[in-house]
């Protein structure tokens, strides 16, 4: 599994900014400070991992909003790459790309790739050529090499590598092709397993027509969440049990899925208490009870872990439209996820939330959830534009150590304002 | 600080004698980081002492019980002062007891910050915690809430240090240079590759034997937090040809570079029989470079820390952005700063 990612020369992150992925990792700061950033990098990553990605950084997938490379490269930065790097297991395999777009070309070009697994370590030079798969020098464990190979790139993966030329020193050949071969099937795992929800969400479809065919994963605007509901209870599964667990704790109201005489599914809402025959369509609630859907079934569907479920998932705003009272039980339902006992998803989540860190300390002191599994970074833009992030553990008793000072106190601040208004007025 | 009032200093004639030290206390915790609670949270006593108050009072005293809780929630306090019915203060025990009058007075003493050299630590100070988000020190100072004090020098400081009053400890933090000639951690495992110098070593010890929190600079001196791009600029304008020692020091690793001697390089002793141990940092460095750097930056009229100076550099035209300082990986130790200050405040 993808454990952290490492960007360079990358929107506002101009200088190397590492992200890690535990269980849960959350990304606080300002407006503009680079958040939504980082969780669509990842999402870019993971597009750029699948088999129909068209070019190393596919600019073609919805995290990328339809920017060119130029747009996605900082400006700040003066370089004409950008670098990725990713590391699979705790650092059992790094990769690192430097990708540039040459003057007047429109296609990607992966200028350097470095690859380390263990003590082994690979550096493929791009060697400019009329060729039409790229050709790479090879640098073996820290020395130079004969060894010349030819791939092109779907996504991030390498395609194909054939060596073309030289075969010094012994056994590098055959190690480098395990290697790249390694990578490209963790790209394509991690690919797959990776969903990303965005902060525009869509209303829920008054109804859907499922009829049990393929599932598609559920959209970034959290659309195709009735069909993977329909699918659930038409196979008695866990997902609407759980994701309807969390209503009833909140709200007590029941989620269910409703088969029509013509076949079609709605999702409902129904109170707790009332018994049979009150449901209310979800398009009909509230706009914060829609909302939060998909995030609670992607949850589930991570926690269900079967094969092509997510394990990593990037979510921006899980609270959006939600009343702040219900952000502390929110984080509390993804913590129980992420303190997980056997293979906790990896959790990205971005918010503005007070509660929702509030809601995360609170488990920590109760003991459901391990310190070590959160982690959360302060996104900051400098002045001149500049984004890096600021690291913040939590200790055993739930204190985020050098989370920045007065950050959720301008109630307060605005309430004194207003005390000293008045008291101004009042001579 | 943490604050907690017991409630009994609202009771009846106690309340009214308290008065003016109480509405004070509560001020001080609106104006200040310190944090405030009643004890008992739902106390009678203080319900209906408040209820006796105007409008804008009970509400300026709720709001600081209320801001008290939000910043506990988030920032560990390390101090905690208990105010008391009670005629004359107590310093021992788990909580310091003072009665309202001497807690007032205590509390509107400002947080010192003891450093070796008030001009340029104070500067550095300044320079790294402009990483921090929302800490800002110049004004910190400006309101009193922070000041800065030195006694002369590290050895002076650590005599005042030894058989500190804990009245005293509760106000201070300590800063030094580590001294250290080459990457150094605490002495958990005892495989620390680098160790504190001596001044260092025992300045520590008088803060941990006095309670006293301290931080010790990762790297060995404030000189060493001068990012490149800086000296760059420097020495490139200089007009005494400093561009050599520059692209020297430029050359250097990361633990060479924080661990030089910018002030005298390898002229003495200490640092030349390092320099020249077999398992030093400097261990086959190019021998161009280390002639170079045989003598340091200082000069008798320019000293390294100068460049921390705003007004310095202002009148040499030198910028110093925050991206210099996060190149230079300042940011990590900038949070380690400020969170231990913010845990006294």
């Amino acid at each position: 599994m993808l454990t952290s990612f490492t960007l360079e020369n990358y929107r506002a992150f101009v200088d190397p900014t590492t992200v890690e992925l535990r269980p849960l990792t959350l990304l606080f700061g300002y407006n503009n400070s680079g958040k939504s950033a980082l969780v669509r990098a990842l999402a870019l990553i993971a597009a750029s991992g699948r088999q129909d990605a068209r070019m190393p950084l596919d600019l073609k997938s919805e995290a990328a909003r339809d920017c060119n490379f130029d747009e996605l490269r900082s400006k700040l930065g003066g370089s004409d790459t950008i670098r990725i790097g990713l590391s699979f297991d705790n650092g059992d395999l790094v990769a690192e790309y430097d990708i540039a777009q040459p003057a007047g070309g429109l296609r990607q070009v992966v200028t350097e790739m470095r690859v380390k697994q263990g003590a082994t370590s690979a550096v493929l030079q791009w060697v400019p050529g009329p060729g039409r798969a790229p050709s790479y020098a090879v640098q073996w464990n820290g020395e130079p090499t004969d060894i010349l190979v030819e791939h092109g790139f779907v996504g991030l993966m390498p395609e194909n590598p054939k060596i073309i030329s030289g075969d010094q020193p012994a056994g590098a050949k055959v190690a480098l092709m395990d290697m790249l071969g390694d990578l490209g099937r963790r790209l394509a795992t991690h690919g797959l397993k990776t969903h990303w929800l965005g902060s525009i969400r869509h209303y829920p479809p008054r109804s859907v027509r499922y009829r049990g065919e393929g599932l598609s994963p559920i959209g970034s605007d959290g659309s195709g969440a009735g069909d993977h509901l329909a699918d659930d209870k038409l196979t008695s599964g866990p997902l609407l049990a759980e994701v309807s667990a969390w209503y009833e704790g909140c709200f007590h109201r029941k989620l269910d899925v409703l088969q029509s005489a013509d076949g079609a599914f709605s999702i409902t809402i129904e109170p707790v208490t009332m018994g049979a025959g009150r449901q209310v369509n979800l398009a009909d609630t509230g706009e914060g009870m829609a909302q939060v859907l998909p995030v609670l079934l992607a949850a589930a569907m991570a926690r269900r872990g079967e094969r092509d479920d997510p394990a990593i998932l990037a979510i921006e705003q899980p609270e959006l439209h939600l009343h702040p009272k219900v952000h502390a039980p929110l984080a509390k339902h993804l913590c129980d996820l992420a303190a997980k006992a056997e293979a906790p998803p990896r959790m990205l989540i971005e918010t503005h939330s007070e509660n929702f860190l509030l809601g995360v300390q609170i488990q920590i002191v109760r003991g459901e959830l391990p310190p070590g599994r959160v982690l959360v970074y302060w996104v900051k833009q400098l002045d001149d534009g500049v984004s890096y992030v600021q690291r913040i553990e939590f200790d055993d008793e739930g204190f985020p150590r050098g989370f920045p000072d007065d950050v959720f106190n301008e109630d307060l601040e605005l309430a004194q304002l207003l005390l000293a208004l008045r008291e101004r007025a009042a001579g | 600080m943490r604050i907690i009032v017991d409630d009994a200093v609202f009771r009846g004639d106690r309340g009214l004698e308290h008065h003016a030290d109480l509405l004070a206390l509560f001020r001080l915790g609106l104006a200040r980081h310190n944090t405030i609670e009643v004890d008992p949270a739902r106390s009678d006593l203080f319900s209906q002492w408040v209820a006796r108050e105007g409008e804008q009072t009970q509400r300026l005293c709720r709001q600081v019980v209320e801001q008290g809780v939000k910043r506990r929630a988030r920032q560990r306090r390390i101090r905690t002062v208990r105010v008391a019915d009670t005629e004359t203060a107590a310093w021992g025990g788990v909580e310091p007891r003072l009665p309202p009058p001497q807690a007032v007075r205590f509390l509107q003493r400002p947080l010192a910050l003891l450093l070796e050299n008030s001009r340029n630590d104070r500067n550095f100070l300044m320079t790294i915690t402009r990483l921090a988000s929302n800490f800002d020190l110049r004004k910190l100072i400006a309101d009193r809430v922070i000041e800065i004090r030195s006694n002369g020098g590290v050895d002076e400081n650590r005599m005042c240090l030894e058989g500190i009053e804990r009245e005293e400890s509760y106000r201070l933090w300590v800063m030094c240079d580590s001294d250290a000639l080459c990457g150094w951690s605490w002495p958990k495992d005892g495989s620390a590759p680098g160790e504190l110098g001596s001044t260092a070593r025992e300045l520590r010890d008088a803060c941990t034997g006095g309670r006293v929190p301290i931080h010790v600079l990762q790297r060995r001196s404030i000189d060493n937090y001068v990012p490149l791009p800086l000296f760059e600029h420097w020495s490139f304008q200089d007009q005494q040809k400093r561009e050599r020692i520059y692209q020297a020091l430029a050359s250097l690793v990361e633990d060479q570079r924080y661990h030089y001697n910018m002030k005298d390089g390898f002229s003495k002793k200490r640092d030349r029989n390092y320099a020249s141990s077999p398992n030093s940092i400097y261990e086959g460095l190019d021998p161009g470079v280390r002639e170079a750097l045989e003598r340091g930056l200082n000069t008798r009229d320019f000293s390294v820390t100068m460049l921390f100076d705003e007004d310095e550099r202002r009148a040499k035209g030198l910028p110093l952005p925050e991206r210099w300082l996060l190149q230079d990986k300042q940011h990590e130790e900038a949070q380690r700063i400020v969170q231990s200050i913010l845990e006294l405040l």
